[in-house]
């Protein structure tokens, strides 16, 4: 887990038009093309919306020069947390049709909908794509980079400044878990090891848990201490210079806000045209 | 007055471990302090005290002859500035650029002034070119010079170093020995340090505390206290090869006037063995 942060960070440090860009502009762009999306009404149409969205991030995609398997890793990886809510649409009736057609019925009065199906589709349309332009930022752009780009929009300062901390000692405590598996890698400790007894292992597990636990207690008292040392007080803020956008990236966001714009407008106006 | 006083400073950890004991402690205006002391002296503890971190169990603290108060409490953190020894426990921004920025921003300085401070700051220590870096991706001795760098941007007059030599490599602490003789000489900051590198210390000090178990034990310059080797010993400590090496060849009867610095040792052996007058 902690090695795809460290493999995330090493993406996001990679060289491309798209990694060059200003992280207000991809932020911009990103949080854009999942308002429109999920501001798309839910009916068939969200298919070629979704489409022509896909078909943009992919051309951003392209242009990062990074593998579509990193793509498609990342994507997958999210699999169990939305993979299992669209799975579950198809038994169940919701607010966006009148009537159900059955499809299948399964034991304990369980039945699967053909608009359940169909909403579970349109649902998949939208996390894939809003999920693909989530991985497309987090991969192009360095974390630190996001949050001075959030704090150039006006992100209030207390999240900017506990978002920045926790940036940093994310990075500490993974280089800490490393270590700590080094050591008992060393030792020849191997928690899924068969032969060792499963108590004994849960046991080491804990004591692990246990002294990242205490090791972040004594890190935050040791850097409370240094922060006040430095004057830390109600007022205190993260430094943020300021950084105007040049006019490519005027032009590259404004052309894409209009895409995004446009593209669900005129699928919704000709959708209604035609009722 | 001296910028830094403590009289009979006493500090007890919870517990009833006794940290300091009767500690007088004195710091003049653009001096080099070493305080050397095995682990557990109470090093750490008495620099907690200089910046109102830590409050006396008994005795004083006194910063230009006034005591710590809340009130004065931000006035004399921007004056006695410290860098502890763990570069992980004082850079906690994302870039470097916005942890040196820290201080000057908690002085509530304009976005213009905080720039200026952080670019002397990083030029002061040598590492501009490090500015729009993550301090994960740094060596540990650019830690350590970023950990200095966002203490100087207060601008300080005391600078106080937690075992500023802790896991630098031998050019990490060649190179810290000569900033830290710059800061003396050429911005007339005063120095305290903390250190097990006893050979280091007649490089970079001007006067020396020898601490062991919470007490002072000793102190002078650097000539007063490492013709003490037993003093030293009994403190888990030892006198600097080079004038224990010099002690020896006097002892031989090799006529060898004593130093405590490299080039002052250099001379020494190169008079008594003729190649320079």
């Amino acid at each position: 887990m902690i090695e795809t942060l460290f493999q995330i960070e090493r993406d996001a440090y990679k060289d491309s038009p798209v990694h060059r860009l200003d992280a207000r502009v991809k932020i911009v762009i990103a949080f854009a093309a999942i308002i429109a999306l999920v501001a798309v009404p839910y009916s068939p149409m969200i298919y070629s919306v979704g489409a022509l969205f896909f078909l943009f991030f992919g051309l951003l995609w392209a242009c990062t020069r990074l593998s579509p398997f990193v793509y498609a890793r990342r994507a997958l990886a999210i699999i169990p947390i939305w993979g299992v809510i669209i799975f579950f649409q198809i038994f169940l009736k919701n607010r966006y049709y009148t009537t159900y057609d059955v499809v299948m019925s399964l034991p304990f009065g369980i039945n699967i909908y053909a608009q359940s199906i169909e909403f579970a589709f349109i649902l998949l349309v939208k996390f894939v794509v809003c999920i693909s332009f989530i991985i497309l930022l987090s991969s192009t752009t360095k974390i630190q980079d996001i949050l001075e780009g959030g704090a150039r929009m006006g992100l209030p300062a207390e999240f900017a400044l506990a978002l920045g901390m926790m940036i940093r000692y994310l990075f500490v405590f993974g280089y800490m878990l490393r270590k700590i598996n080094e050591s008992l890698k060393t030792k020849c400790f191997d928690a899924f090891d068969r032969h060792l007894p499963y108590r004994y292992r849960l046991r080491q597990l804990g004591y692990t848990i246990g002294t990242m636990f205490i090791r972040s207690y004594e890190q935050g008292e040791r850097v409370y201490t240094s922060m006040l040392c430095r004057g830390y007080g109600r007022e205190s803020y993260l430094f943020v210079s300021r950084k105007p956008l040049k006019y490519t990236e005027w032009a590259f966001l404004g052309c894409s806000l209009l895409f995004i714009i446009a593209v669900p407008i005129t699928f919704w106006v000709t959708a209604t045209r035609l009722i | 007055m001296h910028l830094i006083e403590t009289r009979d400073l006493c500090y007890v950890y919870p517990g009833n471990v006794t940290a300091l004991d009767h500690i007088n402690f004195i710091v003049p205006r653009n001096a080099r302090i070493a305080v050397i002391g095995s682990n557990g002296a109470g090093k750490s503890t008495l620099f907690k005290h200089f910046n109102g971190i830590f409050k006396p169990t008994s005795g004083s603290v006194l910063v230009r002859g006034e005591p710590i108060t809340k009130q004065n409490q931000r006035e004399i953190r921007k004056f006695v500035g410290i860098v502890f020894q763990n570069p992980d426990d004082q850079i906690f921004s994302p870039t470097v650029e916005q942890d040196v920025a820290f201080g000057p921003t908690n002085l509530g300085l304009d976005a213009e002034t905080i720039e200026h401070r952080v670019h002397e700051a990083l030029h002061i220590v040598g590492i501009e070119h490090l500015a729009r870096r993550v301090p994960h991706h740094l060596s540990g001795g650019e830690k350590k010079r970023v950990a200095i760098a966002g203490v100087i941007a207060m601008e300080p007059e005391v600078l106080v170093l937690d075992e500023p030599t802790a896991g630098l490599d031998p050019r990490g602490v060649a190179d810290l020995s000569t900033f830290i003789n710059s800061l003396s000489a050429k911005y007339g900051m005063t120095v305290v340090f903390s250190t097990h590198d006893v050979a280091l210390v007649p490089e970079v000090a001007d006067y020396i505390y020898v601490m062991d178990r919470g007490r002072i034990v000793a102190s002078g310059t650097t000539s007063e206290i490492f013709v003490q080797p037993d003093m030293l010993k009994s403190v888990r400590l030892d006198v600097p090869v080079l004038p224990r090496l010099l002690k020896a060849l006097q002892d031989n009867g090799v006529a060898v006037s004593m130093a405590y610095t490299y080039s002052g040792a250099e001379e020494s052996l190169l008079h008594a063995f003729g190649k320079r007058s």
